[in-house]
């Protein structure tokens, strides 16, 4: 049996818009939105020009389920994920500075 | 098949109203939902919850559940005789081994004998569903991580067979891990994860990345710190110094006047990034000083102690 390649889900990697509809369990109308709140920023001008970072898919799928599991709006999705995301860039700032703490 | 007190994981009475079970589930997921919760284990806990509220939120699914009995969370247990005719509409036979299916499983495939003539699709009574999606998480080393790695990751899920029969199952999905991987990232595995039923397309499999602590380094993104331990003549003279890197040695060199916690930085030596370049090695100095002195060595501190001027503590004055 082969091995299958597991693909990265990171900013250099680009997805089309039905690509992230498929992965993320979003709506068109949903991920629309979205860009609408800027919660997704795609590279292109129109839906069918628009290119995302892989990373969305991540983001998407956490949307998916935060609507699904808290019925949250379009808004308190961006809303949620915003605030998600100042948590994420902390913890990434808190394992920096441990990394730079010496163990003493 | 094991018996799951779906009332008790929501902390509600078996009489308990639409409404009551709704604000339980909701108090529940706000507790553990995996993306907003830091409670220990909350991805097992909202897993529960939620298959919980499935189940009982649905008042044809609830019935059913209500049907099979009642027993002790854990035990094996068999749906009373009919049950299946019932509520899974089953015909022939009935279920034939229910020893290790899943209790929500079975529930969730309720509604006019979704699983039997499933596999083949565009029967009589066509029903399609996608493929779940799996996650995972992968704890990989450092070295791995650099280097890219290849992992067989075991995956145990409910399979529908051929003949719509429902059947756990453990397989394992190999899996290459690109170079350049590092904490708290993920991939994506298209079409890895659970199968489509009646056609539908299969679910991916996600693979969540956590590096295993190293002894020598700490992991930043795809920079790595080491802990750089100095004598005090070498980070008062300088000194050119042998550093273990991922892929071997090199020589640092450690500045005249060189203080505890300055950080060196070594170019290029950190993690490969995945669209690429490499992280940095950043050398964090320690000065340390030998806990055992010999005679001679403690003359020489005294002499040093006696011509030196240097007040460690002038800014306390």
């Amino acid at each position: 049996m082969s091995y299958y390649e597991a693909t990265l889900l990171e900013e250099h990697i680009q997805i089309a818009l039905d690509e992230l509809e498929r992965a993320s369990g979003l709506s068109i109308e949903v991920i629309t939105e979205l860009v609408e709140y800027g919660v997704f920023q795609p590279q292109g001008e129109r839906p069918h020009e628009w290119r995302f970072a892989a990373r969305c898919i991540a983001v998407g799928r956490t949307a998916r389920r935060l609507r699904a599991d808290f019925e949250l709006s379009t808004p308190g999705v961006a809303l949620a994920l915003s605030l998600i995301e100042r948590i994420e860039e902390l913890e990434r700032e808190v394992r920096a500075l441990q990394a730079q703490a010496l163990r003493g | 098949m094991k018996y799951k007190d779906y009332y008790k994981t929501l902390g509600v009475e078996r009489t308990a109203s639409e409404d009551e079970i709704k604000k339980a589930y909701r108090k529940l997921a706000r507790k553990y939902h995996p993306d907003v919760s830091k409670e220990k284990n909350a991805e097992e806990q909202f897993k529960e919850v939620q298959e919980a509220y499935e189940v009982l939120k649905d008042a044809d699914k609830r019935k059913a559940y209500d049907q099979m009995g009642f027993y002790q969370p854990g035990q094996d247990f068999n749906p009373p005789p009919g049950w299946d005719q019932q509520f899974h509409s089953g015909g022939a036979g009935g279920f034939q081994d229910l020893g290790d299916v899943d209790l929500f499983d079975l529930l969730s495939g309720l509604g006019g004998g979704a699983f039997r003539g499933a596999r083949q699709g565009g029967g009589a009574r066509t029903f399609r569903m996608p493929g779940q999606d799996y996650e995972v998480t992968a704890h990989i080393s450092v070295e791995d991580a650099a280097r890219g790695t290849e992992l067989e990751i075991p995956i145990a899920a409910t399979e529908v067979t051929e003949d719509g029969q429902l059947r756990r199952a453990t397989r394992a999905v190999k899996v290459r891990i690109p170079k350049g991987v590092t904490d708290g990232q993920r991939l994506r595995v298209p079409g890895k994860g659970g199968s489509g039923i009646g056609g539908a397309s299969d679910g991916d499999l996600y693979v969540d990345i956590q590096l295993r602590p190293h002894d020598i380094f700490r992991v930043n993104g795809h920079d790595l710190y080491l802990e750089l331990p100095v004598a005090p003549w070498e980070a008062a003279l300088g000194a050119e110094v042998q550093v273990p890197t991922l892929d071997g040695r090199i020589s640092v060199k450690v500045p005249p006047g060189s203080r505890a916690g300055q950080k060196l930085r070594v170019r290029g030596k950190g993690l490969p990034k995945p669209g690429g370049g490499e992280g940095d090695l950043y050398t964090v100095l320690q000065v340390v000083t030998p806990s055992v002195l010999s005679e001679r060595e403690k003359q020489l501190y005294r002499e040093l102690q006696a011509a030196s001027s240097f007040n460690p503590r002038g800014h306390f004055e």
